[in-house]
């Protein structure tokens, strides 16, 4: 109880406007000073948090995908998979889904891969008549991918805190990863035949397509690098973050022949922007959960769940409730800093595999990434098109369910995320 | 917790340590807590934040010291370069002789840490013996002679022991633990070192093939106060926190021999190729890999020497 | 009054910008870094084990360094579906008590940041890892860095209170 008036709370300084790192700490700072009449040692929490070698993955896959921005990969990519696949029956989305899982498997993050794709197709897709709320939500959706097929901030993060391998939950989302995609990619084919409405694009010629694979081929060359490396024990996560920014400087400046200097500097600083906005909401977040344990939360949760005798099961599916609810009014960061420290204890008692459960819980974020009224996703196509919310919120709802379809497949079928990380030992 | 008795809790007791709920030194802590309340017959109420959930473990110092909590349970590793006489229990074959860690509690030698920690603002009332059995792990091939280590990747322990692992001509790497057992699987690095206990919880069994069981270091838990706190309380409420500790510091020594033993059983039973370290090569190992971390222990603080000679004397 | 606010701006503007510099260089100092560490252990066999320290201690720096210019721009997230429907006046409350709550934030971690760095240098604190790092080195950007966006903060709501800026129309949502 004591826990949802917290985050009601929380979720009224939120909604104000003002800056979510503020908001946070704020009622972090009050909450203490109201249980223990000081805040000493907030620094220290702050600094603990940020600290963490783990996390440089999350700056240096930041990096990596600035930089493939700067060489203008982007255009590069979505135009081949345009050129792939735009006679189809809902072409133009499955060539959207492609890009978005291409890029997914660059960047760590799914704004930005709803940004940084969402600019190349948006325009695409209305001009080959796709209605304006269809587009918006593969876009919105597809965008999401970025945190489930790997690389993936919000899993760096989650590994961090739970003391779980990133390696594993990297590799763990690769099929789940896939399989959303494809299912995306149905459903934009499947809409298509049954509404009859969207013109399609004449089948591109072999002389369209082969200089279109040529220009993609080396942008196609990084994620095999970075998830092969860390698959065949070259590098660990963190390593296979800067051997990818490295990869990426390399491409772009030599094989496209795209990068200046000056634009190796603004990805640096780009990527610096992004880390520091990101880092400050985590530095609020530590805060936060700071409070939450002083107030001694996850024992009371443990204790539940021991008295009531409940199972795995049951407990997953009460937590995701949860992270689905929380996931309506909070971002990713908040929501890994603020419930996997209660969750935690719980998994250990109940022998819950923390690369499941991993995986799990990044697919509700995708979700929340989505779900109205508080979805960064959301908010992003709305920068692009300037429209209004109501066709984004329409367009994603089918999206919704799918995501919930592929939560509910790893949930019953652990294998789909658990498989791959098992074949790692292979090399024996 | 709360204790069934009809006596109102004068004093709060949190104690913050970054173990699991299923660690036996975790287990051996709820003990020592509801021994306090007992003792001091329900009037302190010992509150365990187990799992690192109040603090991580650098932070546990300063919230003591500052009051933020009472009391902390910290790794020997954890003062490695703040306090370097700490090292002196991960020294290679140095302190893991079982009777010179029965003597070390009480002994002139804790004492002297004890006098280093209270420079650093904390009270030190209990060390917990942790484990004294090591174990190098490997695939492929296992680690038994010490020409086995040349060119091996292992993940090291500190600076300090690490110069040992050098001298036997492997090659130490730095890996965050929760990483480890990846980098094991995908042979990013060769060869794990830790105890056997975090081997087989760590599951390292699933991923490496062979095991060198060896008394190579010691490691401890120990639990500080906060002084003020401590000498504000009254002299029956202080008797039962140092007669609860004294306590829990004789019984970490059965609960650890025994989850050592067990451990070394069930990473057998998981199919673990182990080998257990003779006499013969104790002594050889001793011989190679102590002597540079001797060295470079001395050389670390103007107390080391005399310490050592402390030790010697247990 | 005028002229020490525009000097005020110019000041913030030159330190942000140069800590943000900064930064980026920094960034690419992490990358060079780690990725020496995998060169010289997979094709060497020489493994390195003081660069994910340093690399953690340098992102902290880099994240000091970042927030002050990150607010200049407006891109710190901030949940502003309510706000927008609403008029330019509440936009104005909002940006200042925005800006007044960054101030409040930052002055707590300044204090609490001196606390800590204050009480490490005292303690001869040094770090668990092979670099021995003394922590009131690392943990001193943390005082710094929120003094930085504290003047920030300053900077803006003076500047909106005195009507020299307006109110932005959305908050950043990049990534
Ligand atoms: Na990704
Ligand atoms: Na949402």
């Amino acid at each position: 109880m004591t826990l949802a008036w917290i985050l009601i709370g929380l979720l009224a300084v939120l909604l104000t406007g003002i800056p979510l790192f503020a908001g946070m700490s704020l009622a972090s700072i009050g909450l203490l000073l109201a249980v223990e009449g000081r805040v000493a040692g907030l620094a220290d929490e702050v600094f603990a948090k940020l600290s963490n070698y783990l996390l440089v993955a999350i700056p240096l896959f930041a990096f990596m995908a600035h930089v493939m921005i700067k060489a203008r990969v982007v255009d590069d990519l979505y135009a081949l998979a345009h050129t792939l696949v735009r006679h189809w029956p809902g072409g133009l989305g499955v060539a959207t889904v492609m890009a978005c899982t291409i890029f997914a498997a660059i960047s760590g993050s799914s704004v930005a891969t709803a940004l940084t794709i969402g600019t190349a197709a948006i325009p695409q897709m209305l001009r080959y008549g796709y209605k304006p709320h269809a587009a918006y939500g593969v876009l919105a959706a597809g965008g999401t991918l970025g945190i489930l097929i790997p690389p993936s901030g919000p899993m760096v993060l989650y590994g961090v805190v739970s003391d779980t391998s990133i390696g594993a939950l990297f590799v763990a989302g690769i099929i789940p990863g896939a399989l959303m995609a494809l299912l995306f990619s149905l459903y934009c084919v499947l809409h298509s035949l049954l509404t009859r409405q969207t013109e399609r694009p004449p089948r591109a010629s072999w002389s369209e397509v082969w200089p279109s694979l040529k220009r993609g081929f080396w942008a196609l060359l990084l994620p095999p690098i970075v998830l092969g490396g860390m698959y065949a024990g070259v590098f660990t996560a963190t390593e296979a973050a800067a051997v990818g920014a490295i990869a990426a400087i390399l491409i772009a400046r030599f094989a496209y022949g795209r990068l200046s200097l000056a634009d190796l500097y603004d990805a640096a600083r780009d990527s610096v922007g992004t880390t520091g906005m990101l880092f400050m909401i985590l530095a609020a977040a530590a805060m936060f959960g700071h409070v939450i344990s002083v107030l001694g939360l996850p024992r009371q949760l443990v204790e539940i769940t021991t008295a009531l005798g409940i199972g795995p099961i049951t407990f997953m599916l009460a937590v995701m409730a949860l992270i689905f609810l929380l996931g309506m009014f909070l971002e990713t960061i908040s929501i890994i800093l603020i419930t996997t420290p209660i969750v935690l204890p719980v998994m250990l008692l109940l022998e819950i595999n923390p690369v499941w459960y991993g995986v799990l819980l990044t697919i509700n974020l995708e979700l929340a990434l989505i779900t109205p009224p508080v979805g960064m996703n959301l908010f992003v196509i709305k920068g692009i098109t300037g429209g209004a919310m109501g066709p984004i919120v329409r367009g994603v709802l089918p999206y919704v369910a799918i995501m919930l379809a592929t939560l509910f497949l790893v949930l019953f079928f652990p294998e789909l995320a658990l498989w791959l990380p098992s074949t790692m030992a292979l090399g024996r | 917790g709360p204790l069934a008795s009809p006596v109102q809790a004068q004093e709060k007791m949190r104690v913050s340590h970054q173990l699991p709920p299923a660690h036996h030194i975790a287990k051996l802590v709820e003990n020592w807590a509801a021994d306090i309340e007992k003792r001091s017959g329900g009037k302190i109420d010992v509150e365990v934040l187990g799992s690192a959930q109040a603090f991580k473990p650098d932070q546990n110092h300063p919230a003591v010291a500052r009051g933020q909590v009472e009391a902390a349970m910290a790794v020997n590793f954890q003062w490695g370069n703040t306090i370097p006489e700490m090292n002196v229990v991960t020294i290679p074959y140095f302190m893991t002789d079982l009777e010179r860690i029965k003597k070390f509690p009480g002994s002139e030698a804790a004492k002297l840490l004890e006098g280093k920690l209270m420079e650093k603002g904390v009270r030190n009332v209990a060390w917990l013996y942790t484990t004294r059995q090591s174990i190098f792990t490997s695939s492929g091939k296992p680690l038994v002679k010490l020409d086995d280590f040349k060119g091996v990747k292992i993940r090291g322990l500190n600076k300090l022991v690490d110069a040992g692992l050098v001298a036997a001509g492997a090659a130490p790497a730095s890996m965050p633990g929760s990483e480890v057992y990846q980098a094991l699987q995908t042979k990013v690095i060769d060869a794990g070192l830790t105890d056997v206990s975090a081997a087989y919880s760590r599951k390292y069994f699933e991923v490496q093939e062979f095991g060198t069981v060896a008394p190579f270091f010691t490691v401890y838990f120990h639990i500080y106060v906060n002084p003020k706190w401590f000498d504000g309380l009254s002299p029956d409420l202080q008797k039962a926190v140092l007669e609860a500790s004294a306590q829990a510091e004789q019984d970490s020594i059965g609960v650890t021999e025994k989850t050592a033993e067990d451990s070394i059983a069930a990473l057998k039973e998981k199919g673990m190729k182990l080998h257990i370290q003779s006499a013969e090569e104790v002594k050889t190992f001793t011989a190679t890999m102590q002597p540079p971390v001797m060295e470079a222990f001395k050389a670390s603080s103007p107390d080391a020497g005399k310490l050592i000679d402390l030790v010697n004397k247990l | 009054m005028k002229s020490i606010l525009v000097l005020l701006e110019r000041v913030v503007g030159v330190l942000s910008a140069l800590a943000t510099a900064l930064a980026a260089l920094l960034m690419l100092a992490i990358t060079g870094i780690v990725g020496y560490g995998v060169a010289m252990r997979y094709l060497f066999n020489q493994p390195q084990v003081w660069s994910d320290e340093l690399a953690s201690y340098l992102i902290v720096l880099v994240v000091m360094l970042a927030i002050a210019e990150v607010l200049r721009r407006g891109e710190h997230i901030s949940i502003d579906l309510l706000v927008e429907r609403l008029g330019a006046r509440v936009r104005y409350w909002v940006d200042v008590a925005g800006m007044v709550s960054v101030i409040v934030v930052a002055g707590v971690l300044i204090v609490s940041g001196w606390d800590m760095t204050a009480f490490s240098a005292d303690m001869g604190i040094r770090s668990t890892g092979y670099l021995a790092m003394p922590m009131w080195l690392p943990q001193a950007t943390l005082p710094l860095g929120f003094a930085l966006l504290g003047l920030a903060a300053l900077n803006r709501l003076l500047r909106l209170l005195t009507g020299l800026e307006a109110p932005r129309e959305t908050g950043g949502h990049k990534s």
